[in-house]
């Protein structure tokens, strides 16, 4: 009996040792699982599948939050929401890290920013996680907090953060290979997410579904994606799966486009269990797309 | 130019990049309203709130809000708070200065937030035209539970002005009423029922301080179904006991009953830019006679909730009155940034 009670006692006390992450991604607790290992519990606020734009502030979150040792943000304005997240969890200790700290933004607007643009970020578009080498950087800031949180293993999660880029960079070769067919291809994207992936993988956004960001399609501008897609010869669309899929059954069924589902995070599709096989997902279901 | 005046326009300067860093968030919420009842076509004309929000340091933040009513009334201030919600510890927050005090479920939101365009007439019965916000502070406590249970206790410099806010400048003067201090209380409970469901319950409890012996207290759930951003489903409840009392001013003794209020709202959203809902309200005792109404709405917002456009339908049952319809249509439009949305 004694020997149980011991056993319990101390497996709460190493659960209790685990530094607890809350993200505000799937993809920022991905990695941060990945680099802290056992000595992390890792949850996200949004679902994969969940649009990281509109998070309604839940109190159940807060709470989530309260108990959390360390919280990843997005930054860059997408995960606004988080801010009262926190606010609400009235955890003092909280270690807040914004992950966009050592990312090159991309899409800075260069005139003023104002609701006639839609949903414009002012400090830059901020899906960035979706470029490999921005996946690494933001594993290594992670790996910096986590290691100021918990010194003791930084042996660790320096040993995680080499695997994970190891990880990156065996698959960046592969995807060289066997996606190289797909550099310099034209598609139409419901949002505006994908530019740091399209930079990366050399893909080309030629127009949105959304004719703003965060504005819902109107008659006119899907006329004018008809004329587009027609004069252009553009084959393909692509979607995250929070978007309604009318618009783009609309432009198929007018055009013959055809319309994939991509995964913007993890677990925003089956098959997009980690940061890499979402990432893997994506160039798939595009070459598959691609392939006549 | 001597460094003495180099130093200042560096000082300057630094100053103006400073103040552009920190400025808060300032948003404005206009309305224009239009009511038609016995007859008569209204245009309400225009009321307008302005937002200025922002951190004021990093453990607290302040939130001004400014409403102007009706054209032609003046801009009165609704509430200018100081809200401390990191550094506190035992998961306390304070909230000081002038701002609704956390009561029922309905107190704190704003009233560009009601689906059905007006505050339900037996809710305002209890708590005023344009509900409680009082100079007080507010203490909350996140209570230690593995769900979310928090109590709030609030001391307030003004308790609840029973009587309408009317419009009428003369009759507001007759109508309004002083009241004393007061202390309020609300304890909630959320509940995740599953990724996109939720529920939330609150009870409320109101008391005059130093006079009379009148009290509140209130009864509010909420349901919310999410399953995207697409489609939702809320249904949101409260009952109010206004207790018996008595009160006496200026030598004579008033006497009022036990009011019994409540409401139930439905509100159904759909294909992200539509929504339509029905509302039940009723009052034991409105000046000595039984209310009840029952009213459907519906809202449309093309881009956001940058524009919204609501019709609201009600049919008033009040003693022996007649029953009257009451067609209310607005049109809202917000400028600047907005908060995410709070359950």
């Amino acid at each position: 009996m004694l020997t149980r009670i011991i056993l319990v006692l101390a497996l709460s006390i190493s659960l209790q040792a685990k530094i607890n992450v809350v993200a505000s991604i799937t993809d920022l607790a991905d990695i941060a699982n990945q680099i802290g290992g056992k000595h992390v519990n890792t949850l996200s606020i949004a679902r994969g599948s969940q649009d990281p734009h509109y998070v309604e502030v839940l109190p159940s979150y807060m709470i989530k939050v309260k108990r959390a040792d360390m919280y990843l943000m997005v930054g860059m304005e997408l995960d606004q929401w988080a801010e009262q997240i926190i606010d609400g969890s009235r955890n003092s200790d909280l270690k807040i890290v914004d992950c966009s700290e050592n990312i090159i933004p991309l899409e800075i607007p260069t005139r003023k920013v104002d609701a006639s643009m839609g949903d414009i970020h002012p400090n830059g578009n901020p899906h960035y996680w979706l470029d490999p080498e921005n996946g690494k950087a933001i594993a290594r800031t992670i790996a910096r907090h986590l290691k100021e949180v918990d010194p003791q293993h930084t042996q660790e999660f320096d040993a995680n953060l080499v695997n994970f880029i190891e990880s990156i960079d065996k698959l960046e070769n592969e995807w060289a290979e066997k996606f190289s067919n797909l550099q310099g291809r034209s598609l139409i994207y419901y949002h505006n997410t994908w530019p740091y992936f399209n930079r990366y993988f050399g893909l080309k956004a030629v127009a949105f579904i959304e004719p703003n960001p965060g504005i819902m399609p109107t008659p006119t501008h899907l006329d004018h994606l008809i004329h587009l897609i027609q004069g252009q010869n553009i084959q393909l669309i692509a979607m995250e799966p929070y978007f309604s899929g009318k618009a783009p059954t609309f432009l198929k069924n007018k055009t013959d486009i055809a319309v994939v589902g991509l995964a913007q995070s993890v677990n925003a599709r089956k098959g997009t269990e980690t940061y890499q096989k979402m990432l893997t997902y994506n160039l798939e279901t595009l070459q598959k797309a691609f392939t006549p | 130019m001597r460094p003495k005046y180099f130093l200042l326009l560096f000082v300057f300067i630094g100053s103006l990049q400073a103040q552009t860093s920190v400025n808060p968030d300032i948003s404005v919420i206009g309305e224009l309203g239009m009511s038609h009842f016995d007859d008569e076509t209204t245009l309400n004309a225009s009321s307008v709130e302005i937002a200025i929000e922002g951190y004021v340091n990093p453990y607290a933040r302040a939130d001004v809000y400014l409403h102007k009513h009706m054209d032609g009334h003046p801009i009165e201030l609704e509430e200018a708070v100081l809200s401390i919600e990191r550094g506190l510890p035992f998961g306390l927050a304070l909230r000081a200065g002038k701002f609704r005090p956390e009561f029922g479920g309905i107190n704190k939101q704003h009233l560009h937030l009601f689906p059905h365009i007006i505050l339900p007439v037996p809710v305002a019965q209890i708590l005023g035209d344009h509900k409680w916000s009082s100079s007080g502070l507010e203490a909350k406590w996140l209570l230690p539970f593995p769900w979310y249970n928090n109590l709030s206790v609030a001391f307030l410099q003004d308790g609840i002005s029973a009587e309408a806010h009317s419009h009428d400048e003369e009759e507001e003067e007759e109508t309004e009423e002083e009241t004393g201090k007061a202390f309020s209380s609300r304890y909630s409970m959320f509940f995740d029922l599953g990724d996109v469901s939720h529920l939330e319950i609150g009870l409320s409890y109101y008391q005059l301080v130093d006079e009379g012996d009148e009290n509140i207290s209130a009864v509010d759930f909420k349901y919310k179904w999410l399953p995207n951003k697409y489609r939702s489903l809320v249904w949101q409840n409260e009952l109010l006991r206004k207790s018996p009392s008595i009160h006496t001013e200026e030598g004579e003794v008033e006497e009022h009953h036990e009011i019994i209020t409540a409401y139930s709202m439905l509100n159904y959203k759909f294909n992200k830019v539509w929504n339509v809902g029905a509302i039940v309200d009723y009052s034991s005792d409105m000046e000595e006679a039984m209310y009840h109404s029952e009213g459907l709405f519906l809202g449309f917002s093309p881009v956001e909730e940058t524009t919204v456009f609501r019709v609201f339908l009600k049919q008033a049952h009040h003693g022996d009155h007649n029953p009257g319809l009451l067609v209310q249509a607005q049109l809202l439009w917000s400028l600047g940034p907005h908060k995410a949305h709070k359950f």
